[in-house]
């Protein structure tokens, strides 16, 4: 007892070396896309991960009417009320989905440790909701780096009183602030430096972690503040090694003089549901009679490096598959091709014998499917082995954009390994497909004598 | 019209084109063929023999004329009705065996039989066995045909024509391909099989020594038949 399946396994052994020759051009393609895939998914991961919980950007934003694209010249009017907090968060309440949410204050000025001030870019947040992100699994799970502090202790370890701010390694560097407040001493009285060009004044500035910052308060007077450095950590993207602070929620708005927060953040058990939590929050918002915006996390003017790293790496993807996609066709059609020339005879006989052009079709096509199917296999399994190779061989890539350097993972998706697949499957039938058609319809006495009169 | 007419030839004619020129093969062919009969059509190569049995068999197509299958026009059939007569009806035995290689003697014989639906396994089991019985091969019905001599091949040819139960069988040549005693053989098992299972078979030869062999002589010189009637 026998099937069709049969005798396209016994025609696959016919031709061993151009089987072998084609079946590995499709196995290392499919290898190729799963690590190209893995890679992108890696990236891609990091990039969400990194927006939503390093960045505290949350998976939906929301701003004050317009004030994604105006908080930063006009702060005051398109910021949020504690009204419009106040209505929010009773609107979150409500949503069982909803995890984590917090206000956010978003603003720059110029840091100084008393000899030298640079700018800043600083992000207020509540310390106990700092320390929840940092610690959260999925950051952990796909940035290990970014929740890790350089050094020091996270601001929820300190009383707000104390001005403690985490500053960014490089802008550390930038101060002359390589130590921690918990590393220097009780009692240790800060000397006044009067000579900034002295030789020793360098010196004496890294002996404390005090820092002083300033900036022009939302009611338009300059405004300054002290604060205790007390730890370093990296923000993760380069534009921020060197200007970044973390600082206390309540830091930021005395800086700025203000009890509003330029924007609030709401993180979700299960991010599926974002679109429909984005619509409950959006009426739940407009039956209280408040309008505000929301954005998801990967709307391109609150991640734009997501977005434009994504944009720029499906691009590359779409142009490798393509050309991968070439050579799949063009090595099976080529091998189809040549098999259905050597096998005109065998066609003609069995035309002869009552098959039909479309059964004749149909072999063919299940040698490919099957060819395809063990290659696929094949290149499943290279494609595991070059993953595991890759992950651990502890490679660290650093990507334009990305600070500190991201380890080389190589993470395939099902998702992605089930469409190259399939991909390729619905390729390598179409190209069997393209290069037996006109043949089979050829004339069967002409078949039977491999001629093409 | 005859009732016991298997296949009837009227006015058929044939040309092939080479280059520029049109080479008649056959030409005004009246041919009528009785069921059961054991026929063979002689000629030289080039006579037009094999193009005669490639349009009994509809696997080529008249330029004019018509031809009758069990007293129906099958000419202007579409091809997969033609499909369907020649999976059905008609069984075809080659010069070169046409085996496939990679398949059992078995498997090469169930070939015609994978596309019947109206023949269950079981029945297709039994069918296949009794025709590779039938052809003596019943001890290398595992063996493919690499590990066959020729004229073995030729009896899973002609087993697999059988197997379907065909009321035709077309050999164009079969003994081409084989020495003089086992192309008696080969012969001898097809006038054994054409008694047995009353089958109608019309083959093709030049080897005018098998000629004492079969029941009936269609000669064909220059695409025309010498003697068409009985």
């Amino acid at each position: 007892m026998f099937g069709t399946w049969v005798i396209a396994a016994r025609n696959l052994l016919r031709n061993r070396k151009r089987n072998l020759a084609t079946g590995s051009a499709i196995a290392l393609g499919f290898a190729a896309m799963l690590a190209l895939g893995g890679y992108i998914n890696r990236v891609e991961k990091y990039l969400q991960v990194y927006t939503i919980y390093a960045n505290k950007t949350g998976h939906i934003v929301v701003y004050a009417p317009k004030g994604l694209e105006n908080y930063t010249s006009k702060p005051k009017p398109y910021s949020l009320s504690l009204a419009d907090q106040n209505v929010l968060k009773a609107v979150l309440n409500t949503i069982p989905n909803v995890q984590l949410t917090g206000g956010q204050f978003f603003g720059t000025g110029l840091i100084g440790n008393g000899c030298r001030s640079v700018p800043f870019i600083g992000n207020g947040i509540d310390p106990n909701l700092e320390k929840l992100l940092r610690d959260h699994p999925q950051l952990k799970e796909w940035a290990q780096n970014r929740s890790k502090i350089a050094k020091g202790k996270p601001l929820s370890d300190y009383h707000e009183s104390l001005g403690g701010i985490m500053v960014a390694k490089g802008l550390a560097r930038i101060l002359h602030k390589p130590k921690t407040y918990d590393e220097i001493p009780n009692g240790y009285t800060s000397p006044i430096i009067t000579d900034c060009l002295s030789p020793d004044a360098e010196k004496l500035v890294a002996e404390d972690a005090n820092v002083q910052i300033a900036t022009s308060s939302w009611n338009g007077s300059m405004s300054a503040l002290d604060a205790e450095v007390i730890s370093h950590y990296d923000p993760g993207v380069t534009e921020l090694a060197n200007t970044a602070i973390l600082a206390p929620l309540s830091f930021m708005q005395k800086l700025f003089d203000t009890d509003r927060i330029t924007h609030f953040s709401i993180w979700l058990r299960n991010p599926s549901q974002l679109a429909q939590n984005m619509e409950e929050i959006k009426s739940g918002l407009a039956a209280k009679g408040v309008q505000l915006d929301l954005y998801p996390w990967n709307h391109e003017g609150v991640s734009p490096l997501y977005t434009g790293t994504m944009q720029f790496l499906h691009t590359l993807v779409n142009f490798l598959t393509s050309v991968l996609a070439v050579v799949v066709i063009f090595s099976i059609f080529n091998s189809a091709t040549m098999t259905v020339i050597e096998r005109s005879a065998e066609i003609g006989m069995m035309r002869s014998l009552g098959y039909k052009k479309h059964q004749i079709s149909r072999l063919f096509l299940q040698e490919a499917a099957l060819l395809t199917l063990l290659s696929l296999f094949a290149g499943g399994l290279i494609g595991a082995t070059i993953t595991l190779i890759v992950n651990h061989a502890e490679i660290i890539l650093f990507p334009p954009g990305i600070s500190g350097g991201l380890r080389l993972e190589l993470k395939p998706s099902l998702e992605t390994c089930m469409i190259s697949a399939s991909l390729i499957f619905s390729l390598a039938l179409v190209a069997t497909m393209l290069a037996i058609r006109s043949h089979v319809k050829k004339r069967i006495v002409d078949l039977l004598m491999g001629t093409n009169r | 019209m005859s009732s016991q007419a298997i296949i009837q030839l009227k006015n058929v004619t044939k040309s092939y084109h080479l280059g520029q020129t049109l080479v008649p093969a056959l030409r005004g062919i009246n041919l009528e063929i009785k069921k059961g009969e054991f026929t063979a059509i002689i000629g030289a190569s080039g006579s037009g023999k094999s193009t005669l049995l490639n349009l009994i068999g509809l696997i080529d197509d008249p330029d004019g004329g018509s031809i009758l299958l069990d007293n129906h026009e099958v000419t202007s059939l579409d091809d997969d009705r033609k499909s369907l007569l020649r999976n059905q009806k008609i069984g075809f035995i080659f010069q070169s065996f046409n085996l496939v290689p990679v398949l059992s003697v078995y498997e090469n014989v169930e070939l015609p039989l994978l596309i019947n639906p109206k023949i269950s396994a079981a029945d297709r089991r039994s069918r296949i066995l009794m025709a590779i019985e039938d052809v003596g091969l019943k001890d290398l019905k595992s063996n493919l045909p690499d590990q066959l001599s020729g004229g073995q091949r030729q009896r899973v040819a002609i087993a697999r024509a059988l197997a379907s139960g065909p009321d035709l069988v077309l050999a164009d040549e079969p003994t081409a391909n084989l020495d003089s005693t086992t192309s008696h053989l080969i012969i001898d098992l097809m006038l054994q099989l054409n008694a047995q299972r009353k089958v109608t078979f019309i083959f093709s030869t030049h080897d005018e020594r098998l000629m004492d062999r079969v029941s009936r002589i269609v000669h064909i010189k220059d695409g025309v038949l010498e003697n068409p009637a009985p």
